[in-house]
């Protein structure tokens, strides 16, 4: 009888051994399908700016949003399927209103996160308009991530978007939306010069 | 003994003399033993009571409805505010991707 016992625990040892092991090997691998979430707190730039977009959605919200976003209506049709599958959209953007009333710095302080799985995709590098990279958290084919980091004269704009992200379809978005070029829209509305055609 | 007393024991000896019950009496008690008690009649209860247990009815039905409608509301606020942030969101990164696509055709 106590053989029969003895078995009995070395086997349900086992199980629980066997099952650990299949739970910490899943968790990062479902953590890696999903992305990584970058720091985009920067506290110290918000005080100086003279607009800020603070946006911060996490995969409850996106899914709340998805509920309200119209299924009738084109633009809002395209974003509720951009969403779908996404974990979560952080955005920050700042506008100043003279040049150099942000650290440059501010860029390297998020490249500085990025892990091996975050592939620079596009780099533009431009002396009197605006850089922009873009940055991929691809495993293997998929890209899971995206990170995009802009930096003008008087504009810093950093975009953590998690999940799986269609690219074209995301660069496709604009031309589709009601307001097309928000960039340059916004600009011309503050009386800026068009630094983009 | 005076005549007086003659008459008083005369009168409680009828008054207290034996007399056999009617006939049929003793059937009537063990029928009505044997017989099954009928249920207590159902009453409305009193009036104040009616009122108070109606007022306590509508008080915690309209506590109930506006609970209901705060958190639907609340619900509906958050769904909008995170619908707008959405758009918001998705028009900044679609701006900077077409940046860089427009950049990266011209090269």
């Amino acid at each position: 009888m106590q053989t029969k016992g003895t078995d009995m625990n070395a086997t349900r040892l086992f199980l629980s051994f066997l099952l650990t092991i299949i739970a910490s090997a899943a968790f990062p691998l479902s953590a890696e399908a999903q992305g990584t979430r970058i720091n985009l707190d920067f506290p110290d730039i918000a005080a100086k700016a003279s607009e800020t977009v603070d946006v911060t959605l996490d995969g409850a919200m996106l899914r709340l949003a998805a509920r309200f976003l119209s299924s009738t209506d084109a633009d809002e049709r395209a974003a509720k399927e951009m969403i779908n599958g996404l974990s979560g959209i952080y955005v920050r953007s700042y506008e100043f209103d003279h040049e150099g009333e942000y650290d440059k710095s501010l860029a390297d302080r998020v490249r500085t996160q990025l892990g091996p799985s975050w592939k620079k995709i596009v780099k533009v590098t431009s002396r009197t308009k605006e850089d922009v990279d873009i940055y991929a958290d691809m495993h293997g084919d998929a890209i899971t991530g995206l990170l995009i980091i802009s930096a003008e004269p008087k504009e810093f704009t950093v975009v953590n978007i998690i999940g799986p992200v269609d690219l074209e379809r995301l660069a496709g978005l604009e031309g589709q939306f009601g307001i097309p070029h928000i960039s340059r829209d916004a600009k011309g509305k503050h009386g800026k010069e068009d630094h983009h055609d | 003994m005076t005549v007086d007393d003659n008459n008083i024991d005369h009168e409680l000896q009828q008054a207290l003399a034996r007399t056999s019950a009617p006939d049929g009496f003793a059937k009537r008690v063990l029928a009505r033993l044997g017989e099954p008690e009928t249920p207590r009649q159902w009453r409305w209860p009193a009036a104040s009571t009616l009122r108070r247990l109606a007022a306590a009815v509508v008080l915690t039905a309209a506590l109930g409805g506006l609970t209901v409608h705060q958190i639907t509301e609340h619900r509906r606020t958050e769904g909008e505010r995170a619908r707008r942030e959405v758009m918001t969101a998705l028009h900044i990164a679609s701006a900077k991707m077409r940046v860089a696509q427009r950049a990266v055709t011209h090269d």
